[in-house]
């Protein structure tokens, strides 16, 4: 058992900056994922934790040993591979027991061995089977066999379900959460869908364009993200941001949207930085807002637009004079295109970032 | 910044020691005599006698007598001709009718049909050449027997036509490389792009020059200097004629020969060889330029 | 109708390709054979004769001997060379392989033939199995090795790099994932250079002088009398088997890899 820190890690290709002074301390056990847009630096992150890659500068610790000049055979770690890399040439149990034999374990053991893990994924009776023969699901859960086969100190998944179908991946999530929960084996997790890093997360670093932008657990990051840009990739639908300035509102700050002025509340601190009149944007959550059908003075003045009945809930997108808004609704709700309402901000989950587009009052 | 180490799944010491043997031998035996050709070729280096033994350094003075020769001038014009009719025309376009008919005919009938003509390119030369000299033989041949049976007077194809002959005999033996690669190329079009002309009610030679012709043009380009390129470089007619009757079939190739191993003139022959490489480094520098704007 | 006016014209155009074809499926088995097509009353004694004429078995064995070591040292070779250029980056390593494809299609065996045969004369390799083996191989590596690159570079890294993850050393990534992984390629170019080496003529024509020596393409031009007439039933019979490899090999090769291009000839 270990856990993993980076250092000042960077990587560059040819021509391109991949990954820039990264650094990331994971704990023993933790469950951690790398989150990001396509091209942002996951994948090169968790190559050069598996040894793959080397960095250009910065160091790499697995435990206290320093990892970075190791290769990948010395690290012991396990990797799982977007395609599953399962070896076509073998069998799955020759797959699965192949980081064994090469570890030199005797023969009848490795077998054992074999059988043990394919059965405490419920693949034992597809042992004999090459990969070609099995399903996606199957071959899913052939790779995580061999991963955890030699109870390494580190898993490493890159983007491990995004070839199943929507109802196996959703499946495959669950079964890995708790795996990882029961092994107790710290985890690192390459996803570009926010809802898997969501759902399955100790903690989340955001990344984009090679660096890390926010890290923490999953709801605090939704919650209060550090940037415009990761409020706008965390969420479906993502955060609405409406721009605005900053105004003062019979005595306390507020942002004028308009016509109308939000009220702030609770002022996040740091506000002071921002003068009066200042341009900003304004943060809400879907789920953060309601929606008013009668008359009255508060909230921005909107009419609805699309109505998206989802079951659960219902996705209400309206026009307003700043711009389109989304608003979830829990409860049954007569709306129609055309009606028009008055959308108020839960005051307790408004997120205010400044000009630049950081978060004002990060923490 | 230093790299701490390199690609960890071949050292690039284990890919130096890797690619060396074929470096080597490319080196010895492809890279060299090609080089060492222009050497001799300055020499007057001959097969036997005392020049085989001292050859003498004789400057341009074969390269001047090669384009003086006129022998050389047939074989040229001989050649020209050859490449024309049986890489251009005979190759290029029989290739391409045989992809586009195939690109429409699935299972047995496209089995059998591109087998038999992948057979007459896979045969070993000397076969092939047996194979013609009967086909196109005066008295028993299958060719002047169908002429007999069909009321035609029978003929003596290598004496009347010794270049048409070659020149069949050629695309015969090479359209089945055109074919792959025109059928390669067809397989990369979406079939949606011809499903759409359908839907528009395009006819069929319109699909095939709005279309399939624009997109496969590359293709076509650079199969046309490859076959072109390797038919400047046959040997195979001279298996059939000897380069006859009377030099009319006399290819550079078969020239080469004669003047290196029959007049044992290896300086001469290798001044030959030199223009022959000259010749085949503009068409191959050609080729690897539209083969390189093909992947940009 | 699209559909028919294709299929007879295929089959119009196979037809003529055929024709040539037939004298080697028919004179082999004739009584009395002629440059001409007769089915009567098959026989196998033409292929008697070719087994009682020790020329015509010699080069066959000739034939054999030369084109499986061709094959034995140039696909082992070419494998290597391909696994390198697919997987290591080196300086220099694309202004290599842009020599490697003008090479291979400027130096031909007609513009080589020459300088050929004064190297090998200069080595003392004249009419010598190895030095004709030697000029095959280096003949055949760049083109095969190209087919073998883009054999490589179609295997994701992923096995390797999963191997590597897993604990092995370089050399077990070499000799459980790579090499295994790459055996189907090699099948298809080791009967590449098997064919072509089986089938030249030029090369051994030129670079070797005894008749103890000669394999098949070279051995069927002594078939005649002593009057110089052609053996006829002796060569077509001796064609038919010189050619009969090539077909099989053919047919198992077309059978599972399919004989096709993808996507054109890669530079
Ligand atoms: N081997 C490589 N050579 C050159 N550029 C690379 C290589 N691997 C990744 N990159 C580049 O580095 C950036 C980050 O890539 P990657 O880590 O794969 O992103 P992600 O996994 O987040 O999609 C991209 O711009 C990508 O094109
Ligand atoms: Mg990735």
């Amino acid at each position: 058992m270990a856990g993993v820190h980076l250092e000042d890690v960077s990587k560059s290709f040819d021509k391109v900056q991949a990954v820039c002074d990264v650094t990331i301390t994971i704990a023993d056990g933790e469950f951690f994922t790398l989150l990001g847009p396509s091209g942002c630096g996951k994948t090169t992150t968790l190559r050069m934790v598996a040894g793959l890659e080397s960095p250009t500068s910065g160091r790499v610790f697995i435990g206290d040993r320093d990892v970075t000049k190791e290769p990948p055979k010395n690290r012991n770690v396990a990797m799982v591979f977007q395609n599953y890399a399962l070896y076509p040439h073998m069998t799955v149990a020759e797959n699965i027991g192949y980081p064994l034999r090469i570890r030199n374990k005797p023969r009848a053991q490795i077998d054992r061995r074999v059988v043990d893990v394919a059965e405490g994924l419920a693949i034992g009776d597809i042992l004999s089977r090459r990969p070609s023969e099995i399903s996606g699901g199957q071959q899913q859960r052939a790779a995580l066999a061999r991963a955890i086969i030699h109870e390494p100190d580190v898993f490493l998944f890159d983007e491990p379900l995004s070839n199943l179908d929507a109802k196996l991946r959703a499946d495959a999530r669950t079964f890995l959460k708790d795996l990882q929960a029961r092994m107790g084996i710290t985890t690192v997790y390459v996803t570009h869908d926010q809802s898997e890093a969501m759902a399955m997360s100790d903690r989340v670093a955001v990344m984009d364009q090679g660096t890390v932008v926010q890290i923490g657990p999953p709801l605090e990051v939704y919650r209060r993200p550090a940037s415009v840009f990761v409020a706008d990739f965390l969420g479906n639908p993502s955060m609405n941001l409406l721009k605005g300035n900053l105004t003062l509102h019979e005595g306390t700050p507020a942002v004028q949207l308009g016509a109308a002025a939000v009220p702030l509340v609770q002022p996040p601190p740091g506000i002071e930085r921002v003068a009066m009149g200042d341009a900003v944007t304004l943060g809400l959550r879907p789920e953060d807002i309601s929606i008013h059908i009668q008359g009255g003075e508060d909230g921005i003045p909107g009419e609805v637009h699309v109505v998206e009945p989802l079951g659960s809930e219902t996705l209400v997108s309206l026009k307003t004079s700043v711009g389109s808004v989304k608003v979830k609704v829990f409860h049954d709700m007569d709306l129609a295109p055309g009606d028009v309402v008055r959308l108020v901000a839960n005051p307790a989950r408004v997120r205010l970032f400044d000009r630049a587009g950081t978060a004002i009052g990060l923490a | 910044m230093r790299m701490q180490y390199d690609n960890p799944i071949l050292s690039r010491r284990a890919a130096a020691v890797f690619a060396l043997p074929t470096l080597v031998f490319i080196g010895v035996f492809l890279a060299f005599p090609a080089l060492w050709a222009i050497y001799i070729g300055l020499t007057n280096l001959r097969l036997t006698g005392i020049s085989a033994i001292q050859p003498r350094f004789v400057g341009f003075a074969n390269f001047v007598s090669i384009l003086r020769d006129s022998f050389f001038h047939n074989s040229l014009r001989i050649t020209a001709q050859f490449v024309l009719g049986s890489a251009l025309i005979g190759q290029l376009l029989l290739g391409l009718l045989l992809a586009v008919l195939l690109y429409n005919v699935k299972g047995p009938i496209n089995d059998i049909v591109s087998s038999i003509v992948i057979l007459a390119w896979i045969i070993p030369e000397v076969v092939v050449a047996y194979l013609w000299v009967a086909f196109l033989d005066y008295d028993f041949g299958l060719l002047n027997a169908t002429r007999n049976l069909l009321g035609m007077p029978a003929v003596n194809w290598f004496f009347s036509h010794p270049v048409l002959s070659i020149i069949i005999f050629n695309t015969w033996r090479g359209t089945a490389f055109s074919m792959l690669l025109m059928g390669a190329a067809l397989q990369t079009i979406p079939p949606s792009f011809l499903e759409t002309a359908d839907v528009i009610g395009a006819s069929e030679w319109r699909k095939f020059r709005d279309i399939m012709l624009p997109l496969i043009r590359p293709h076509i380009i650079t199969n046309a200097v490859l076959i072109t390129i390797w038919t400047f470089n046959v040997f195979g007619p001279f298996l059939l004629t000897g380069g006859g009757p009377a030099f009319a079939t006399d290819l550079v190739s078969i020239y080469t020969y004669r003047n290196a191993f029959k007049y044992f003139k290896l300086g001469y022959g290798s001044a030959i060889s030199t223009i022959i490489l000259a010749i085949n480094l503009i068409l191959a520098s050609v080729y690897m330029k539209l083969a390189r704007r093909g992947r940009a | 109708m699209k559909r028919a006016l294709s299929v007879v014209a295929l089959l119009l155009i196979a037809a003529l390709f055929a024709l040539p074809i037939l004298w080697l499926v028919t004179a082999p088995f004739n009584p009395k054979p002629t440059l001409g097509l007769q089915l009567a009353k098959p026989t196998l004694r033409n292929f008697e004769g070719v087994f009682r004429n020790p020329t015509a078995v010699r080069g066959l064995r000739n034939s054999l001997l030369q084109a499986a070591a061709a094959m034995l040292i140039a696909t082992p070779v070419a494998t290597m060379a391909a696994y390198a250029f697919s997987r290591a980056s080196f300086p220099g390593q694309h202004t290599i392989l842009y020599f490697l494809i003008l090479l291979s299609s400027v130096v031909s065996g007609v513009s080589a033939m020459v300088p050929l045969y004064v190297l090998m004369q200069t080595l003392g390799l004249i009419d010598k199995h190895v030095g004709l083996v030697m000029v095959y191989v280096g003949g055949l590596l760049p083109t095969n090795m190209f087919i073998m690159k883009d054999f490589v570079d179609s295997i994701p890294r992923a096995y390797e790099e999963a191997a590597l993850v897993d604990g092995s050393t370089p050399r077990q990534v070499l000799l459980n994932i790579a090499f295994p992984l790459c055996r189907p390629g090699m099948a298809v170019i080791a009967v590449l250079i098997f064919v072509s080496t089986w089938s030249n003529f030029l090369m051994p024509f030129i670079l070797l002088r005894s008749a103890s020596k000669a394999p098949a393409s070279v051995a069927i031009y002594t078939f005649f009398n002593e009057v110089g007439i052609p053996l006829i039933g002796l060569i077509a019979a001796y064609s038919f088997i010189y050619t009969l490899p090539v077909v099989v090999l053919y047919l198992i090769v077309n059978r599972k890899f399919g004989f096709r291009f993808y996507g054109g000839i890669k530079g």
